[in-house]
C-alpha cells in the first residue's frame, strides 16, 4: 500500500503530459503536417466551412449568383475559388476582366442532402495572373435545385473575400474574412490551399520533397548571347510569367561586381532579401557566378516577381547582371531573354471605391500604403464600407475593362465602344464613361428640355441620370450614351415610297408554293431603320399588317399573316401595295402597250381604297421595338368618287402613309 | 391473400366507383351530333379530295352559295401539316367540279377588279357571270384559301341548311 502511494507522484508527470499534449498540440505541429496530407487537409477545410449564423442568409442560388456585385480582383498566383455547394450537378464559371471566362469542371459530386466543398484554381498555372475578376455564373439542368454558400477567393491559405448576397438596392453586400490562421506552426510555409493540395498529393505519392539536386550541365543547344542588365534595368524587371518556386529551385545569375546586396521580390509581399556573394570571392574574367536558393520555408508556390540590387561601394565600373536563370532540379526552366520594360508608376488599375479593396492592389489614397499585408487585411472592411451610399456595381467584364490591362490594340471594347487609354473613359458618344465607377461621367441629357430625361416611372433605375442601362448592364444595352436601356427610342423609321405607277410582273407564291407573277398599279415601299443615324443592317422585322377596305368598311383578311423580314444592309425593307389587275401566272408576261392602257383603264374606272395598319416588331439589343404607321393605296375616296388627277403613266392611284412611330414593347419584368 | 381489402374498405370502394360512375355518366352527356348542334355553330364540310376540306354555306333553296376551300392540318395517324397549299391542277380541277363552266358563265373582264396585293396578302378575284372566284393567299408563302360565291344565291342567315355530313 505504501509502494502503491509512492508510485502516484511519479505517474502524475505522464497523466499531466497524456492531458496536456492534445491541448498544445494545436500549435505544435508543423502545418506541413497537415497540409502535406491530404485526409488532413480535409479535415482542416472542413473546419473553415463549419456552420455559422450568417449560413441561412449566405446560402445563393444560382441566380444569386450571378447578382453578386463586387470589385475587380486581381487573381494572384495560387488563388483559388471555394465553393461549398448543394443539390444538382452545375458548372460554375469565373468571369475576367479581359472577357475570357474560367470553366470549372462540373461539380458533379453535388448532393442535395449534404453540403460538398470545391475548390477551383483561378490563375490557370499563371495564364490569368493578374487578371481580374469580375463575376461568376453557374448553369444547372435545375438552377433552383442547387444552392451555394461560403463563396470565397482563397489566397495564401487563408480566405480573403467572401460574396454573400446583394442585400438591398445598390447595396452591394460583399463580407469579409477575418483572417484566420492555420491551427499550427509555420503556417505560411503553404501559400494556398490549392498549393496544399497538389503538394500534398505529390507528397503523398512520392514522399519526397525539398531534396536539393545538385547542379549539372544543362543539355541541349547552346545558351544565347548572355543579355546583360544595368542594376537599374534589374530593379526595372517585371517578371509576369515566372512559375511557382518549388523545392529544388535555384536562382542563377553573373554579376561583374561582389559588392552589392540583392532582394529578390516575390509574390504575396514575401522578399527574399540580403542575398550577398561570399566574402573573398572574385570574379574571373570579370564575372561571377551565383546560385541563390530559392527553396526557403514559407515560399514554396510563390513566383518572382522582380529584384531590387543596390551597390553598396560608390564608383568604379557600374554593376552588371548576365544570364538570369531559374534552375528546377539541375536544368534551366526559364532565362531572361528579352529586355524589361521599365515598370509604369501607376498599375493602372486604381480602384477608386472598393468593396472591399484588394490588398494586392496598391491604393494611393491610403497614406499608409506601406502597410502589411495583414495589416492591410485587418483594415479591410473598414476601408471598404467608407463609402456605403455607393450604387452596386456590376459584374458584367468588360465594364471594368481598364486601360492597361492588356496590350491589345484594339481600343473598341465594351458596348463595341472606343477606350480612351489618356483618360481610362469610354466614348459612348453623348456622355463618357468611367468603367471603374461603372458609371457614366455626366448625367444624361436630352434635346429637348426635361425635368429628367428619359424618365421611367415604371422603372426608377430612369431616374439616376449616371447609371449605365437602367442599372442593369448584363441585359441593357446603350448605343449612344442616351436614355439608359431604351434603345427603341433612338431607332428612326422612315417610309418613302415612289409615285404609283403600273407594277409588271410582281414576284408572288402561287399557292402551291411555285413562283408566280401578278402586275398591277402601286408602288413598292421603302422601310429604313436607322439606329443614331446609321443603318440597321440584318434586322429580323416582323410584319403584322391589318388591311381595311375604305369603301366597304371592312377588314380584309390579312390579320394574323405575320412575316419576317431582314434589313438589307442600308437597314432597309420593301413592300408591294398595289391594286392586282391580273391573274397569277407562273411565268412573268410580255405585256403590250395595250396591256398596259387597259390596265390603267382599270386604275380609272374601278374605285380602290385601302389602308394597311402596319406593325413591324424587332429587336435592338436585346430589346424589342414595334413600329407603327398606316399606309393608304387608293383612286378614289371613301365614297367612291374617283379620282381625277392622274400620275404621269397615266394611273391616278395615290400613296400616303402616317408617320412611323417607335416604341418600346415592355418586358414582362417591366410591366 | 396479402391484398385482400376489409369489408368495410370494400364497401367504401364500391361507393366510390358508382360515384365515379355517375359523374362520368353526366359529364358524357350531351355529345351526340344533335347535341352539339345545339350548343355549337354547326358547319357543313366535305374532303374533296385527301387533306382538302371544303365548308360549304347554302341559300334558302338549299343550293350551294358559298364554298370555302382550304387544306386540312390535322392527318391522323401520319402527322400535322401546318400548310395550306393546294396544288394549281387541283386548284383548277375543283373549281371546274364545283362550278363547271356552263354553270359558272363567261369571266366578265380580262382584268381582274377589286384584287390587292397589300399587307403581304395576295387577295385576286376571278369574276364569272354566276360566281366570283377569290383566292387569298400570303405573298411569301403562298399558303392560300379559295372561295367560290354564287353571286345569284344569297346564303341563308349566314348558317348552313344542311348539318355536318360526317354523321
Amino acid at each position: 500500500m505504501k509502494l502503491r502511494m509512492s508510485v502516484w507522484p511519479c505517474l502524475l508527470p505522464v497523466v499531466f503530459a497524456v492531458i496536456a499534449v492534445p491541448v498544445s498540440m494545436a500549435q505544435s505541429v508543423p502545418c506541413a503536417a497537415i497540409t502535406r496530407n491530404p485526409q488532413a487537409l480535409d479535415a482542416l477545410l472542413d473546419s473553415y466551412s463549419k456552420p455559422t449564423a450568417l449560413d441561412s442568409s449566405t446560402t445563393l442560388t444560382v441566380t444569386d449568383l450571378e447578382r453578386l456585385r463586387f470589385n475587380p480582383i486581381v487573381i494572384q498566383p495560387g488563388d483559388a475559388l471555394y465553393v461549398e455547394y448543394r443539390g444538382e450537378p452545375f458548372d460554375l464559371t469565373a468571369h475576367l476582366a479581359n472577357g475570357d471566362v474560367i470553366g470549372f469542371d462540373s461539380a458533379s459530386k453535388a448532393r442535395p442532402d449534404q453540403w460538398r466543398k470545391g475548390i477551383y484554381p483561378l490563375d490557370m498555372f499563371g495564364r490569368n495572373l493578374n487578371q481580374k475578376l469580375v463575376g461568376l455564373t453557374a448553369t444547372a439542368k435545375n438552377p433552383a435545385q442547387v444552392s451555394l454558400r461560403n463563396i470565397r477567393i482563397v489566397r495564401a491559405g487563408k480566405p480573403v473575400f467572401e460574396f454573400v448576397e446583394l442585400i438591398s438596392y445598390g447595396r452591394p453586400e460583399v463580407k469579409t474574412i477575418s483572417t484566420r490562421r492555420l491551427p499550427c506552426r509555420g503556417n505560411d510555409e503553404y501559400p494556398n490551399v490549392a498549393v496544399a493540395y497538389a503538394e500534398a498529393n505529390r507528397f503523398a505519392a512520392t514522399g519526397e520533397f525539398s531534396t536539393p539536386v545538385p547542379a549539372r550541365e544543362t543539355p541541349g543547344t547552346p545558351a544565347p548571347a548572355p543579355l546583360t542588365l544595368t542594376a537599374q534595368q534589374i530593379n526595372s524587371l517585371v517578371l509576369h510569367n515566372a512559375p511557382p518556386i518549388q523545392a529544388g529551385d535555384n536562382l542563377l545569375m553573373r554579376v561583374n561586381r561582389t559588392d552589392f546586396s540583392l532582394e529578390i521580390v516575390l509574390t504575396h509581399q514575401k522578399n527574399i532579401m540580403n542575398v550577398h556573394p561570399p566574402e573573398g570571392t572574385q570574379p574571373k574574367n570579370g564575372w561571377i557566378g551565383g546560385r541563390i536558393k530559392l527553396d526557403r520555408p514559407g515560399i514554396i508556390g510563390e513566383r518572382i516577381v522582380g529584384m531590387k540590387v543596390k551597390q553598396i561601394a560608390p564608383g568604379g565600373a557600374p554593376l552588371l547582371f548576365r544570364t538570369i536563370q531559374l534552375e528546377r532540379e539541375g536544368r534551366v526552366i526559364l532565362a531572361l531573354a528579352s529586355r524589361p520594360e521599365q515598370k509604369p508608376e501607376n498599375s493602372g488599375f486604381d480602384p477608386p471605391m472598393s468593396y472591399p479593396p484588394d490588398p494586392m492592389i496598391p491604393n494611393p489614397h491610403v497614406a499608409n500604403a506601406s502597410l502589411s499585408r495583414s495589416d492591410l487585411l485587418r483594415h479591410q472592411p473598414d476601408t471598404g464600407f467608407l463609402a456605403p451610399k455607393l450604387p452596386s456595381y456590376s459584374i458584367s467584364p468588360m465594364l471594368f475593362q481598364s486601360t492597361t490591362s492588356t496590350g491589345d490594340p484594339n481600343h473598341y471594347k465594351f458596348q463595341g465602344k472606343e477606350l480612351d487609354a489618356e483618360t481610362g473613359l469610354y466614348n459612348f458618344g453623348a456622355r463618357f464613361y468611367n468603367p471603374a465607377l461603372s458609371r457614366f461621367m455626366s448625367p444624361d441629357w436630352s434635346r429637348g428640355p426635361a425635368p429628367v430625361p428619359y424618365a421611367n416611372f415604371a422603372n426608377p433605375q430612369s431616374l439616376n441620370l449616371y447609371s449605365f442601362g437602367l442599372n442593369n448592364p448584363m441585359s441593357m444595352r446603350d448605343s449612344d450614351g442616351h436614355c439608359p436601356g431604351d434603345d427603341c427610342s433612338k431607332v428612326k423609321v422612315t417610309v418613302t415610297a415612289d409615285t404609283p405607277s403600273l407594277l409588271l410582273n410582281v414576284p408572288v407564291k402561287k399557292a402551291d408554293g411555285s413562283p408566280g407573277y401578278v402586275s398591277g398599279a402601286g408602288t413598292v415601299t421603302t422601310v429604313t431603320f436607322q439606329s443614331n443615324g446609321k443603318p440597321m443592317a440584318g434586322v429580323d422585322v416582323k410584319e403584322s399588317p391589318t388591311t381595311k377596305d375604305n369603301l366597304s368598311n371592312s377588314s380584309v383578311p390579312n390579320q394574323a399573316n405575320p412575316a419576317t423580314k431582314a434589313t438589307s444592309d442600308a437597314g432597309t425593307i420593301h413592300d408591294v401595295v398595289m391594286g392586282v389587275i391580273t391573274p397569277n401566272t407562273s411565268q412573268p408576261q410580255n405585256f403590250s402597250t395595250d396591256d398596259k392602257a387597259g390596265m390603267t383603264q382599270v386604275t380609272t374606272t374601278e374605285p380602290y381604297n385601302r389602308t394597311t395598319d402596319q406593325t413591324l416588331t424587332f429587336s435592338v439589343n436585346g430589346q424589342t421595338c414595334q413600329c407603327t404607321y398606316s399606309e393608304t393605296l387608293s383612286n378614289a375616296n371613301s365614297s367612291g368618287n374617283l379620282n381625277k388627277s392622274t400620275n404621269p403613266d397615266g394611273t391616278n392611284m395615290k400613296f400616303s402613309h402616317t408617320d412611323p412611330v417607335v416604341q418600346r414593347v415592355k418586358d414582362k419584368d417591366q410591366k | 391473400m396479402l391484398f385482400q381489402l376489409p369489408m368495410q374498405t370494400k364497401i367504401l370502394t364500391m361507393g366510390k366507383i358508382s360515384l365515379l360512375s355517375i359523374a362520368l355518366a353526366i359529364s358524357t352527356a350531351g355529345q351526340t351530333a344533335t347535341d352539339l348542334a345545339t350548343k355549337y355553330h354547326p358547319v357543313s364540310a366535305y374532303e374533296l379530295r385527301p387533306g382538302i376540306l371544303m365548308t360549304a354555306r347554302y341559300a334558302d333553296d338549299g343550293q350551294i352559295c358559298e364554298a370555302v376551300i382550304e387544306t386540312r392540318h390535322y392527318h391522323p395517324p401520319t402527322g400535322i401539316d401546318l400548310r395550306s397549299t393546294i396544288a394549281e391542277s387541283t386548284e383548277r380541277e375543283l373549281i371546274d367540279e364545283l362550278a363547271p363552266p356552263p354553270i359558272r358563265g363567261k369571266e366578265t373582264s380580262r382584268w381582274l377588279k377589286h384584287s390587292y396585293l397589300q399587307g403581304g396578302i395576295l387577295h385576286l378575284e376571278h369574276d364569272y357571270e354566276n360566281v366570283l372566284i377569290v383566292t387569298d393567299g400570303d405573298q411569301n408563302s403562298g399558303d392560300e384559301i379559295l372561295t367560290i360565291h354564287w353571286k345569284k344565291r344569297t346564303c341563308a342567315n349566314s348558317k348552313p341548311t344542311a348539318v355536318a355530313s360526317n354523321k
